[in-house]
């Protein structure tokens, strides 16, 4: 765009951020690698360290330069995943934010809770006792302060009981839909 | 910054029957926008040719730098005015780009009633310029006005808001060091002549142009004075003998390549930092917002899918995501710019507010500008949040809003309601822009509501004079009310007045608000400063 002037930018990584340090899933394995540069682009794995560089080619081909090692590839990405094509596999690499990495390993696997963000009335009920569930699933709709909200169920599970019914007025934070931990 | 990860199934029909709805309403803004520029009275486009005068959008089109981004600003200005026969307030002002610089255009349009100054054309110029002076945005003027509109002078003369504001802030905009130029391609008369007069400089065409403090039928009436245009305040006058103009110009295209000049002369500012890096767009389609907005104004939605759908690589660094859910805060990135964003999700609670005014704070302690997404019904009301002090709390966030140092954006992208409006940078918290989306709407609260207490008023009225009303009788004098709130809550009713800068097709979003961003970084970010928060 025109109206913007951009600046002279240093160095950059996946995200377009400053961060250098990386996880990557590759074939359903997180690795960690990091990205430096001391005069040359280098690849930190372990202790090791390995000089890197990509050449572009015409279209998805590529030249990847790995300490001594040269390969022809063909690389092509979707959004955080790239796909490698290198000596006559294909193997995806898919880009981890060390943030979502984490969270992942600290997540709990007990009953979860669909609670009121705020009080109002239920317009109708969509849960069913007993039922299977994915996260993100309708469980009820509510009207409060003029809008309707869908509550949504926090995570995957199995409706374990709906503590209100379609007509009923509750608080904030009140208990709605109770899901039980799937086995 | 990690992605967003939307959960929005654009396959389902609730999105399906959503994108087609929305995608109607963008259509129809853009019909109405094609019709206010363009659709004219052919005796008004055989009059400019007659005069050999280009039309409005053709100057524009000599003036600006080919294949630059042009931000039209409230190009609805009066469209639900004066029978609607006056399209853009006989205004055209927007951002764009001459010779290499940002600046910001003030134009007469002549194809509509001469250019006649209406009340709100004044309140569309005195904006433009208001713009120009908190974006430090040099000013290039396009003058072809018959001056005031007569009948209704009252409403455009005299306040403090009204017309001498334009010379005012032309005034200011020189005392700062803010370049203006002005081009005469039609008369300027009385308070108009001002305009050339008060610019750095002005180009005059010959034979068109004209400036005086009263043209020839006032001196004739006043002195009896029989004297020409040209003689009296013609190009040739005035750059040789008054030196009121600077640059005559044998045609209109021969004064636009001589102001092209003048603005190549201007040295460009130095842009604020902010923290900034490789632009990348949004990894979600933004033709996807469509489907993200509800047909239904009162159905809730994910903020966080409309801010995935504006913002670079869809990343979003969220703040304090498990406190005061209802109103979203974090970092994004605008073209590489970073940004604070705060995004309704619900109303707004104590601990909402409270997360909004660090949050503004902490963005002003960054140096980070602000963009507020607007979805808001109002504070919580009710016993238990009175007593826990709602409304020290929205003062809070009204105060932190209010006193920001750094540049604020606003869109309403859904309902602006209430104190909601307010907390939420609304106009009067000079958000350097604001704009809406075609559904939008605002008002003091809902139109059922509102509707609901005037009826109930009327009724008690009525009882006291021992009158009771049918429920048929009840609709007839509700209905009307909650029709015309309907309509004055509406995003069309809202730019007719300049409540804010235009209407925006949801997709445009992201471009619209990187040029306003891109501007408002002319002006250096004071330290920040507040006023005493209610603890």
């Amino acid at each position: 765009m025109g109206a913007l002037r951009r600046p002279p930018c240093t160095r950059q990584s996946a995200d377009g951020e400053t961060e250098m340090k990386h996880f990557f899933t590759v074939e359903g394995q997180s690795r960690r690698a990091w990205l430096a540069s001391r005069g040359e682009q280098l690849i930190l794995i372990g202790d090791r360290e390995t000089p890197v560089r990509l050449v572009r080619g015409e279209g998805s081909a590529s030249r990847l330069y790995v300490g001594d090692a040269v390969h022809d590839v063909l690389i092509a990405v979707n959004g955080d995943s790239v796909h490698v094509h290198i000596a006559g596999r294909e193997i995806e690499v898919r880009f981890e934010a060390a943030v979502s990495v984490f969270e992942h390993e600290a997540e709990a696997h007990g009953d979860a809770i669909a609670r009121a963000p705020m009080p109002g009335m239920v317009l109708s009920v969509a849960a069913v006792l007993g039922a299977q569930v994915a996260a993100g699933d309708v469980l009820l709709i509510i009207e409060s302060m003029k809008l309707e909200t869908a509550i949504k169920a926090p995570r995957a599970g199995v409706v374990e009981s709906i503590h209100v019914a379609a007509g009923q007025t509750f608080d904030r934070d009140t208990a709605l839909v109770t899901l039980a931990a799937e086995d | 910054m990690r992605r967003l990860e939307s959960r929005v199934n654009t396959q389902s029909p609730e999105f399906k029957a959503n994108a087609k709805h929305n995608r109607a309403l963008a259509e129809a803004l853009h019909e109405k926008q094609r019709a206010a520029r363009y659709d004219r009275p052919a005796r008004d486009i055989e009059r400019l040719r007659r005069q050999n005068k280009l039309t409005i959008r053709e100057r524009l089109s000599e003036l600006l730098d080919p294949g630059t981004p042009f931000l039209e600003l409230s190009t609805l200005a009066a469209n639900c005015a004066y029978g609607g026969d006056v399209p853009g307030a006989a205004q055209v002002s927007g951002i764009g780009i001459v010779s290499g610089r940002e600046v910001i255009i003030h134009a007469d349009d002549a194809s509509v009633k001469g250019g006649a100054w209406y009340p709100l054309s004044v309140k569309k110029i005195v904006r433009t310029l208001d713009i120009a002076i908190e974006n430090r945005l040099p000013v290039v003027h396009l003058c072809d006005s018959a001056g005031g509109f007569l009948p209704l002078q009252a409403e455009l003369f005299a306040d403090k808001y009204f017309a001498g504001r334009i010379f005012r802030n032309q005034s200011i905009l020189s005392k700062m060091g803010v370049q203006q130029v002005a081009i005469v391609l039609g008369h300027c008369t009385a308070g108009g002549a001002y305009i050339p007069a008060l610019s750095d400089y002005n180009v005059i065409v010959r034979g068109t142009g004209a400036i005086f403090l009263g043209g020839p039928p006032l001196v004739k009436a006043a002195t009896g004075e029989d004297i020409s245009v040209e003689e009296l305040g013609g190009a040739d006058m005035h750059t040789s003998v008054s030196g009121v103009a600077d640059y005559p110009a044998s045609t209109e295209l021969h004064a636009i390549a001589i102001t092209r000049e003048i603005v190549g002369r201007f040295t460009r500012p130095e842009k604020t930092s902010v923290e900034r890096c490789e632009p990348e767009p949004p990894f979600y389609d933004p033709g996807e917002l469509y489907g993200v907005l509800p047909v239904d104004q009162k159905v809730q939605f994910d903020m966080r899918e409309v801010i995935a759908r504006i913002f670079d690589g869809s990343r979003f660094h969220e703040y304090q995501a498990n406190y005061g859910k209802t109103l979203i805060c974090g970092y994004a990135r605008l073209w590489g710019m970073q940004v604070g964003v705060l995004g309704n999700n619900g109303v707004l609670f104590n601990d909402s507010a409270l997360k909004g005014a660090h949050f503004i704070e902490l963005c002003n302690q960054n140096r980070t500008p602000l963009i507020f997404l607007q979805n808001i019904t109002g504070f919580m009301v009710g016993r238990d949040y009175e007593r826990a002090g709602i409304t020290k709390d929205g003062a809070k966030m009204i105060m932190a809003v209010a006193c920001s140092e750094v540049p604020k954006l606003t869109v309403v992208v859904n309902g602006s309601f209430g104190a909601g409006t307010y907390g939420m940078s609304g106009r009067a918290f000079d958000s350097r822009f604001m704009f809406s989306w075609p559904q939008s709407q605002t008002s003091v609260m809902g139109a059922e509501q509102a509707a609901g207490v005037l009826t109930d008023i009327k009724i008690k009225q009525l009882a006291r004079e021992g009158k009771n009303l049918s429920a048929q009788e009840i609709a007839t004098i509700r209905n009307p009310i909650l029709e015309d709130y309907r309509r004055q809550q509406s995003a069309y009713y809202a730019t007719s007045e300049l409540w804010d800068d235009g209407i925006l097709d949801p997709i445009d979003t992201r471009n619209a608000l990187a040029i306003a961003l891109s501007a408002a970084l002319n002006t250096p970010i004071a330290p920040p400063r507040y006023g005493v928060f209610r603890m």
